[in-house]
This record gives structure tokens, sequence and C-alpha cells, in this order.
């Protein structure tokens, strides 16, 4: 092995998750329904049937009643909530959605104060870039007048993401709201208030 | 929690972070793609996981081509005796960080791959979806662009 290369292992040894990190990605195992199972070879046929029936049963129902998509707008929501709870540090600083935007290039949408679901109040800190879903989003820091924070998630709504509607979640002590309009999915999630008891 | 997860989780890790070099960024990668193959009920090894980390990588930077051509080069089966002449004494990790962050992403995913984690180049091609030849020389341009870099740099240094 060239030295470079030595070093260069050297270098991403070194690169450790934190114990809390570690713990909270274990912990993942236990609160993550798998969405699947793993399927034997020769059952494969029987189970792509099934699949494609129930895929069908699903787009039926989806043209029939309307329905949101409860298993989405949860994963979204999970996602969401794991992303408030990091409370990562904004990437760029800023009061304005213009200057955010401008900032934000790669998004492929406009970011923009929602008119739907969101207190007055709340002041803009910043943003940085996230994902939802495998979506690229934008995860917007506000805080309100009592210095509690809030985190605003805004992305492109695709086909997938078109199947939520309006939705309250409350997932590991975070309150989540979800909403569309103007053709993007919104996301404004908030540490739910600790009960006093005493 | 096991030790072979704690390695598991760490790995991907680490290839989060060759592919962004951004520590919290690398973080979220790991957490997206650990969560989609726990969803898919996924084998929990590393093939899988770097498949899923890259997946929501390349999905993160769509607009950015991260498939590159790169111009063919004679002697690939050289490389690795060219490089030999490397840099003496390369243990300042702070210097390395800072050449390893002017790196193209593919030139730093394929060089984790290979120098961190042991794959042949034509293992990093599968994985990657370049030809061996590719890899080659994304390793070859790799390691001379961190020692031309680290080498301006301590010229500057000490004048």
């Amino acid at each position: 092995m060239v030295d470079i290369d030595r070093s260069v292992k050297t270098y991403y040894e070194q690169a450790q998750l934190s114990e809390e990190q570690l713990q909270k990605l274990a912990a993942m195992q236990d609160e993550v329904p798998a969405a699947q199972q793993q399927v034997a070879p020769n059952q494969w046929l029987r189970r792509s049937a099934l699949a494609v029936a129930s895929i069908m049963l699903t787009v039926m129902l989806f043209i029939i009643n309307g329905q949101d998509d409860a298993g989405i707008a949860e994963r979204v929501a999970q996602e969401v909530a794991m992303n408030h709870n990091k409370a990562l540090a904004v990437e760029y600083s800023t009061d304005s959605y213009d200057v955010l935007s401008q900032h934000m290039d790669k998004l492929d949408f406009t970011l923009r104060a929602p008119i739907l679901g969101l207190n007055d109040g709340l002041a803009l800190i910043g943003g940085r870039y996230c994902s939802i879903q495998g979506e690229l989003a934008a995860q917007i820091k506000m805080v309100d007048e009592t210095g509690r924070i809030y985190t605003l998630y805004q992305t492109r709504s695709n086909a997938m993401l078109q199947a939520i509607n309006n939705n309250h979640l409350s997932l590991e002590q975070v309150n989540i709201r979800l909403w569309r309009e103007q053709g993007l999915l919104f996301a404004l999630a908030e540490t739910a208030k600790k009960v006093e008891l005493n | 929690m096991s030790d072979s997860l704690r390695e598991l989780l760490n790995q991907g890790y680490r290839y989060a972070l060759s592919l962004c070099h951004d520590a919290s960024r690398a973080d979220d990668l790991l957490q997206e793609g650990w969560l989609a193959l726990l969803q898919a009920n996924g084998p929990r090894e590393k093939a899988y996981l770097f498949r899923a980390i890259r997946s929501r990588y390349l999905n993160q930077i769509k607009r950015e081509k991260l498939v590159v051509m790169v111009p063919l080069e004679p002697n690939y089966e050289n490389i690795q005796n060219l490089e030999r002449d490397e840099l003496d004494n390369l243990a300042d990790m702070q210097e390395l960080e800072q050449a390893l962050g002017k790196l193209r992403p593919v030139e730093r995913e394929a060089l984790f791959l290979h120098a961190a984690e042991g794959y042949t180049a034509e293992e990093v091609g599968q994985h990657t979806g370049q030809t061996r030849g590719t890899v080659l020389s994304l390793i070859h341009r790799a390691r001379h662009k961190l020692k031309s870099w680290i080498s301006q740099q301590r010229e500057v240094k000490h004048g």
C-alpha cells in the first residue's frame, strides 16, 4: 500500500460515530417496521402475483376513495421527527425566504413562506439541505417569541408524496403537521411540551 | 449493541463521509440509508448499506453529475508502481482533510473504497458501475491531487 493510501485509511478510521449516534441508529432497528420479508426463491412467482394484485388494489382504492396513504405520511413524519431531534445547525443564516432560496440553489423549486398551517409570529433563522424519502428538501429553522424552535420542511410533492393530505402525527416526542400547498409538501415539527407531574 | 453492528454503522458513516466530506451531512446520509435498509428488511451488511447510502447521495445531488467521463490513459497496470515515491510523513490529518475536500466526490469515493476499505479496482467498479480502468484512473488522479495540494501547502508554509 502506498503512503498516501495509508494516510487516507488512517484519516477515515479516525472518523467515528459518537456513542449517542450509535445508540440512536441501533434503536431504529426496533422502531422501524420492515416493509417486506425476505422472499424464498421458489415462492417468487406467487409473491409477485400477490404484489401485483396488491398494487392494483391500492391504486383502485386511491382512485375510488381518494384516500390518504397513512404509510407514506408516517414514514415522512418519522424522518422529519428524527431530523428535528438532531437539531443540526443551519448552513445558511437569514431571516428571508428569498435570500435562503438564493443560497439553496440546488433545490428545483423556490422556497416560500407557507400560506396555510403556520402560526404567525414564527421568525426564520435559516436553513440547510436535507432529504425527505430521497427527495431533496429544505429544512428551515424557525423560532417563536418564547424561543421555542420549530423546523419546517419543504420539498417538491412528487408522485409518492402526492398521497399525503393534511395530517397531524406525534412521533419521538415531536408533533408533526403535514400539508401540501402550491405544489410543495410542507412539514412542521415542534418538540412536544412536557407534562409536569406535581 | 454488538461489535459487528457498531462496526457496520461506523463503516457506513465513513463511506458517507467519503462521498460528501461533511460530518453532519454524512450523519444524515447514514441515517437515511440505514432507515431505508431497515424498512426494506434488507440484510444488515456493508454492501447493502453502502448501496443505500450511495443511492440517497445521488438523489441529493441529482443535478450534479457524479458519473464522470475520464479520458483513457495508458499503463493503468503500472499506476500502483508510479505512486511509490509518495510524500513521506503524510501524517498531518488536518492537512489531509483539507486536501480530501479538494477532490471530486467520485475521486474521494474511489480512493476511500480502495485505500480504506481494501476493495480492488474491480470491486469498486462493480459497486459504482464504472469500468476497472475508470476506477484506476480516479484513484490515480485522487492520489496525484492530494500529493500536489499538500506539496503546495507545505511550500507556502515553509517558504
